[in-house]
């Protein structure tokens, strides 16, 4: 049993059972890591509750599958990240970001990095992660994935290595050129002139 | 403080700081949702597990069949010779025996 009481064995063999209390008690369990994922991941014209919806259903439906090798959150946060990566591929317009796109604290941040050498300010966190996000929603799930796993969420290769299942090498290859492609367009769009 | 003049750095760095939005309890709705999902799969499963079955056994039932032409294929054309032979031989027998 884990340190919360939560006991998985018994709430997996409950649910395999088809008891409803252990599916509710599982989904109860493994809620805040789905949302977490999904949140981060999310396409632009899509609802979290629905791609969150979509996530569970494949983990019930596959349950059978897990042989309880790896950690369920592992098998879990793979789904979810498969998932996600499914539901931005079918977003087929990855817009480049403009300075009239740009909300009045993402452009005063965008003057800040231009002008300045100096570390943002810590009020400025929410303006950044808002001008990053739109930086990000122009680049390819995969590049997408890696940088916000890496570089926003703080995790180690190892750990993008057990959610994504790709190589280290793949994952170092993959964030150098997503860096790369990132570093590009806000330099362009520190270049551009202001409307 | 200074962390480089990578402009791209330092605005990761920040956003990384931004807090996250919290995850809370589930939504009751989604809950409702997913559950019903999940127990709208039952039949389904047991449906799924009979097909397999009555595919496996259809296979068996045409595999036996096909063996069963291949081994009587000599007597359904029509070419087995055998009973006339026997016939003759009986014949022969019988004259030579009888009186």
């Amino acid at each position: 049993m884990s340190e919360s009481g939560f006991d998985m064995p018994a709430c997996l063999d409950g649910v395999r059972k088809r008891d409803e209390d252990s599916a509710r008690l599982l989904f109860q369990h493994l809620y805040p890591l789905v949302i977490k994922i999904v949140r981060s991941h999310l396409p632009k014209r899509m609802a979290e509750e629905d791609l969150a919806q979509t996530v569970f259903m494949k983990i019930f439906a596959n349950l059978d599958q897990y042989a309880g090798q790896a950690p369920l959150e592992h098998w879990v946060s793979r789904i979810a990240v498969n998932t996600c990566i499914k539901a931005l591929r079918a977003e087929k317009i990855r817009p480049e970001v403009r300075w009239a796109d740009l909300g009045e604290d993402e452009a005063q941040t965008l003057d800040w990095l231009a002008s300045s050498n100096e570390d943002l300010h810590p009020d400025r966190s929410l303006a950044s992660r808002d001008l990053a996000e739109k930086l990000l929603a122009g680049l390819k799930p995969k590049d997408r994935l890696v940088i916000t796993l890496m570089s926003l969420e703080g995790r180690s290769i190892e750990e993008v290595k057990q959610v994504t299942g790709w190589s280290p090498a793949v994952i170092k290859v993959r964030a150098f050129r997503a860096r790369a492609k990132l570093r590009k367009a806000l330099e362009k769009l520190m270049k551009e002139e202001k409307p | 403080m200074n962390s480089g003049n990578d402009p791209l750095d330092r605005l990761l760095k920040s956003a990384a700081r931004a807090p996250r939005p919290e995850t809370g309890a589930a939504r009751f709705a989604l809950e409702a949702r997913v559950l019903a999902g999940w127990r709208a799969s039952e039949p389904a499963d047991n449906g799924d597990y009979l097909i397999a079955w009555l595919r496996r056994a259809a296979i068996c039932a045409c595999v036996l069949a096909v063996a069963s032409l291949a081994w009587n294929y000599s007597v359904l054309a029509g070419g087995h010779t055998g009973g006339g032979e026997l016939a003759v031989a009986d014949a022969t027998m019988r004259t030579g025996v009888e009186p």
